[in-house]
């Protein structure tokens, strides 16, 4: 029953310091050898032990006023500089540290699931294909995850550095952390990084803030295994340096079955104008109209893809209304519209100004767009609308923020 | 009006930092052994309040006056151990310096009879 009273005080006044370790530790254990002392004084000057230990417990007063006393002397304004700047300094190293253990994870998982699929692919006679979606906006994801890992490490580090130097509870510090960093990291992410995206890197980006208050809030009281400069690099180095070497030896074999694709014969121009899936678009412009314009061009610059396209024979267009630049989806590796494309993702009027048709449309604001292909229709004097100039094309990516992703059409 | 704290009290509450880097400064003690050390040395006149005796030796640590480590005593628990750092023992002299220069202070005022201007 006596030691009972002892016990209970000392949980009492360790529940109410708001210490990290080993500092709650250290108190409890100090002031368990205080009361001992007292203890044993008061049964040499002949008091019962019950009365002993209620004395020595009675002089050290209420556990909430001691531990006050006790975390107003620790958490000092000092000690809080001390943990801000010492949380910063971790959390830089950690977001070095974890970025680089993230690269070697993505590159590693990559590059073993590129060499399987490589190695299935010649074994079956398959070929096998990432899921349809950029690949600038798979290099996008890897980045973002490995960010994502390095946001995890900087958390706790920070977490940890900043409850250690300023004295005060790992969890408290966490929350704040949490909180303010995942508050800080959301708005950048969602409003501020423009990158190109597809949904694997959405979902990365999104896991930026995720993983730091993961990073910020979980088993944060526990020592997490010692990573060294050391152990970073060789890990790092085997991640990225035997993949490689393994790529290098199949790259003869990937490269051959890449040139093969998008080929084939047509034996009509309907059958070419049917394959390139321009049936969909509208009609071939009558043979007549095959001189109407000299000289073409495009030009594609920061996601905006201009036409300007040189009358010949400004006759030919007489009867001609509606004209319109159209960016359609096609494949991923060729300008062949595919089948269930029911309209351009991207349209605008032209304007035809001194003898030139100039028209210009974003191709990277929609997603799920890996390439594109520029016609320019028009409605003929028959009624029909017809593709008078394309495709042309190209490679394009959705490029903006995760905000404007989401948003998108 | 709540009952008057006895003088000593007040006395000690701001005087406990000085006392205790006064019997510190004689060398390491633990946080017991001060409170005893303090209580004897004033002949009984001081018995500092033990749950302020922990927080201001953890003040005077936070502030590098003090410098602990822990050591298993010859019987017992291991205690942690106290002892004056080189801005302790600059601090003790300046609390003793401003303590002597108030306590005249104070006698010239209450017994100018006795301290003579």
């Amino acid at each position: 029953m006596a030691e009972q009273r002892t016990t209970d005080y000392l949980a009492a006044v360790r529940a109410r310091l708001g210490l990290p370790e080993p500092w709650a530790s250290e108190v409890r254990e100090e002031v368990a050898a205080h009361l001992a002392d007292a203890v044993q004084d008061g049964l040499a000057n002949g008091l019962s032990a019950d009365g002993a230990e209620r004395a020595a417990i009675e002089r050290l007063g209420p556990p909430e006023d001691l531990a006050a006393g006790l975390r107003a002397a620790h958490q000092t304004p000092r000690r809080l500089a001390a943990g801000i700047a010492g949380g910063a300094t971790a959390a830089l190293g950690g977001a070095l540290g974890g970025t680089v253990i993230g690269y070697g994870l993505v590159i590693a998982i990559a590059s073993v699931a590129i060499l399987v699929g490589t190695l299935l692919g010649r074994a079956t006679g398959i070929r096998l294909e990432v899921p349809g979606t950029p690949s600038m906006g798979w290099t996008a994801a890897a980045a973002a995850s490995a960010v994502a890992a390095g946001a995890l490490l900087a958390a706790r580090r920070a977490t940890r550095a900043a409850a250690l130097r300023s004295r005060r509870e790992t969890r408290a510090i966490g929350r704040w952390l949490a909180l303010a960093g995942t508050t800080a990291l959301a708005a950048i992410v969602l409003f501020g990084a423009r990158v190109v995206l597809s949904w694997p890197s959405v979902l990365a980006m999104v896991a930026i803030p995720v993983a730091f208050a993961a990073g910020a809030l979980v088993a944060t009281d526990r020592a997490g295994p010692r990573i060294g400069r050391r152990a970073v690099l060789v890990v790092f180095a085997t991640c990225v340096a035997v993949p490689t070497l393994g790529l290098l030896a199949l790259t003869t074999a990937v490269g051959t079955q890449l040139q093969s694709v998008g080929s084939g014969p047509y034996d009509s121009i309907d059958a070419l104008w049917t394959a390139q899936g321009l049936d969909v678009v509208g009609r071939p412009a009558p043979a007549s109209m095959a001189d109407v314009f000299g000289d073409t061009g495009y030009r594609l610059e920061g996601g905006v893809a201009t036409a300007n396209l040189g009358i010949a024979k400004p006759a030919l267009l007489a009867g001609w209304g509606d004209l319109r630049l159209e960016a359609w989806r096609t494949g991923s590796t060729d300008l062949v519209i595919q089948p269930g494309e029911t309209a351009p993702f991207a349209a605008a009027p032209v304007e035809v100004q001194d003898g030139v048709v100039t028209g210009a449309v974003r191709v990277d604001a929609t997603r799920d767009v890996e390439m594109f292909g520029l016609l320019l229709t028009g409605i003929g004097p028959d009624g029909v609308r017809s593709v008078l100039w394309g495709p042309n094309g190209g490679q394009t990516a959705f490029r903006g923020t995760v905000w404007d992703w989401l948003t998108a059409p | 009006m709540g009952t008057p704290r006895p003088l000593g009290a007040e006395l000690q509450k701001g005087t406990t930092p000085m006392l205790v880097l006064s019997v510190i400064g004689d060398g390491e003690l633990y946080g017991y052994d001060i409170a005893r050390r303090i209580h004897e040395r004033s002949g009984g006149a001081f018995a500092p309040s033990e749950g302020s005796l922990y927080p201001t030796l953890h003040r005077l640590e936070a502030d590098g006056a003090l410098e602990a480590t822990w050591r298993a005593g010859e019987q017992g628990p291991r205690r942690r151990y106290y002892r004056l750092t080189e801005r302790g023992q600059r601090l003790l002299a300046d609390n003793l310096a401003q303590w002597s220069a108030f306590s005249r202070g104070i006698a010239r005022v209450a017994r100018p009879d006795v301290s003579g201007g």
